[in-house]
């Protein structure tokens, strides 16, 4: 079997609402180089997203969907799994929103950039990146994980089968 | 002046996350967690570590473009800043600089803190801690100074007067141990939450407030203007120090000693509209005689640099010879705080240095309880001294900022090497400024213009 594609998590019970993931990804996806506020300037555009109600505060991003139902609704070819992640191609994208209705964690949005009034925008688990997505690195709270879901579930299975001795002597 | 710079969070960007009452040294921010947060200002000693750590920003997908616009003005950022908007924020006075800037009947005089040429070109995509003391001169002349002088001739100036205050409590039995009080932050600290400790505290004015206070005598008559044409302006790493010049002691000379200040953060902005390319600059020199200074002086940016810088002095004064290399090697290692003990001919000397309020308070109740065994101590607010200041370049990823500080640090210790001259004793215009002007370290002239008092600042409630 393929293995399964990676994502990245948030664990809510450890989020605090800093933002500070929101901020490292607009700023690592930022075409200046710099790592102050002042040289690198503009919007921050994180393709990840803050969500706080009154009882919760998470972060949603994408969770790289193997069936990916923002690539099927694409018409124009755009979203393609490259390299196990979903990934907009920025220059066939169109902006029309298509993805935006198909995915069902709404975590894609549609952003202005230099070229385009209008592109899909959503996390590509910062493929461009030596050391891997800056918002797990950034956060202050440990609350943000990368899954192998894969490893993950075999993990769980083992957990189980540790636990089966004390089920088997009711089912005896 | 009615200026009074403060700091404040934005009741609707502050998602209560409370990073910053963890950074708060004075446990000034209270507020329910998830919730917004509230500085209490009579407590706040506007060491700005919270506008450093805050991350809540003014979303666009939250906010519509007005809106965000309507909290840059309060938050009084340039017109045509178009970087992120943050929950806890910083209000100086950089809409008055600029205008005064535009203006020809002033003549206008900079000064620069050490730790400012350490930090300024991260604004402009440089890497942290790259050292630009001539880009930093080259680019305050092109926004509109006239004069570019150096706060690290004021360092050495304190140095000058710093030392031989201590010397002099040592021997005629003044009230030891002395702190430093070069950092308003710490000061503040004290008047509000200590204030019994106040005849502690150095007489010295702070280094801004020594080179200020120097511009519009000493200065003035050097560049033949009258002091009222003057405006004197400080750029400094820190949040607190437009407060320390807006004191109502700060003005011995008739005049305000220092009429504005601007962070580190501010002044890349005011570069920036100016629409000068900082990378590009010229190596210059800060003007002379006020902008020329010792490798000692350079020092303070950094924690354990004003006590290495006035020990360099007080051994050489004392010892008569020139320091060993690698002596005070113990200053330069370790965080939060250390202790140096030092035998200058039959003098024991034993000190304190600490970065971080929250790394002296046993050090205090000590003192109050008359135990302490020290001498002297110097204490600075922020994490590793003004390289670490409430008005540095903000970073990004906030988990980097060691990193940066580190960075920083280095620059400032090669800066120092880099100097002609590595105490504030040899450094020649200091000994000319004595000659012509001051006549000698805590005469009659330094005692009026270098020298200031402090007052107990409205009682606050010991509760945390």
């Amino acid at each position: 079997m393929k293995k399964l594609q990676s994502f990245v998590y948030a664990d809510k019970n450890k989020c605090i609402g800093c933002r500070a993931c929101e901020v490292a990804c607009s700023s690592v996806h930022s075409e200046k180089p710099g790592k102050t506020i002042g040289a690198v300037q503009g919007d921050i555009k994180p393709r990840l997203f803050f969500v706080q109600t009154k009882q919760e505060k998470m972060l949603l991003q994408c969770h790289h969907c193997e069936d990916a139902p923002c690539r099927a609704s694409c018409a124009s070819g755009a979203i393609q799994i490259f390299e196990q992640k979903v990934i907009v191609d920025e220059v066939l994208c169109t902006g029309c929103k298509s993805c935006v209705l198909a995915c069902p964690f709404g975590v894609i949005e549609i952003m202005p950039t230099k070229h385009k009034a209008g592109i899909a925008w959503k996390c590509d688990l910062c493929q461009q990146r030596d050391e891997g997505p800056a918002c797990i690195e950034v956060c202050p709270m440990q609350a943000l994980r990368w899954v192998e879901p894969s490893v993950e579930a075999k993990q769980k299975r083992i957990s189980a089968v540790q636990a089966m001795p004390v089920l088997s002597q009711y089912a005896r | 002046m009615g200026k009074q710079a403060e700091i404040n969070i934005d009741m609707d960007l502050c998602t209560g996350c409370q990073r910053c009452s963890t950074v708060c040294p004075v446990g000034a921010i209270s507020g329910k967690f998830g919730e917004y947060q509230t500085i209490n200002q009579e407590k706040c000693v506007r060491c700005g570590q919270c506008v450093q750590i805050c991350s809540a920003y003014a979303s666009i997908y939250e906010h519509t473009a007005a809106a965000i616009g309507e909290k840059k003005k309060v938050q009084g950022l340039p017109g045509d800043y178009n970087g992120p908007v943050f929950a806890a924020f910083y209000t100086g006075v950089y809409q008055q600089v600029k205008q005064v800037l535009q203006q020809t009947h002033y003549y206008k005089m900079v000064q620069c803190a050490p730790a400012v040429r350490v930090s300024l070109a991260e604004e402009f995509g440089l890497d942290f801690g790259v050292l630009t003391p001539g880009k930093l001169a080259a680019a305050l002349r092109r926004v509109g100074f006239d004069q570019v002088y150096d706060t690290n001739f004021g360092a050495d100036l304190t140095i000058m007067e710093e030392a031989g205050e201590l010397l002099d409590r040592i021997q005629n039995g003044g009230v030891l141990p002395m702190f430093t009080s070069c950092c308003p932050a710490w000061v503040r600290f004290i008047e509000t939450a200590h204030p019994e400790l106040i005849p502690h505290l150095s007489s010295c004015k702070s280094p801004q407030q020594m080179a200020g206070a120097m511009f519009k005598t000493y200065g003035a008559k050097q560049t033949g203007h009258v002091p009222a044409s003057l405006y004197s302006v400080a750029i400094m790493p820190c949040t607190c120090k437009e407060q320390e010049a807006e004191r109502e002691e700060m003005e011995n000379s008739g005049y305000r000693d220092v009429d504005a200040v601007l962070t580190t953060t501010e002044l890349a902005y005011l570069i920036k509209e100016a629409n000068i390319d900082f990378t590009a600059l010229p190596e210059e020199d800060f003007d002379r005689p006020l902008g020329f200074y010792s490798g000692a002086g350079t020092l303070f940016g950094v924690t354990g640099g004003v006590m290495e810088a006035a020990l360099r002095t007080a051994y050489e004064r004392l010892m008569k010879t020139k320091l060993p290399d690698g002596m005070l090697q113990e200053l330069r290692e370790g965080q939060g705080r250390k202790s140096i003990k030092l035998n200058l001919d039959g003098l024991e000397l034993k000190t304190w240095v600490a970065a971080g309020l929250q790394n002296v308070e046993d050090l205090l109740s000590e003192v109050k309880k008359g135990t302490a065994d020290f001498q002297f101590m110097e204490v600075m607010t922020c994490p590793e001294g003004c390289i670490s200041g409430g008005g540095q370049p903000k970073l990004y990823l906030g988990n980097r900022v060691q990193e940066a500080y580190d960075k920083r640090r280095r620059g400032l210790y090669q800066h120092d090497c880099e100097q002609t001259v590595h105490t504030s004793h040899e450094n020649p215009e200091i000994k000319r400024l004595y000659q012509d002007f001051l006549g000698e370290p805590l005469g009659p002239v330094s005692h009026k213009f270098l020298h200031t008092t402090y007052r107990q600042t409205k009682q606050i409630s010991n509760k945390k």
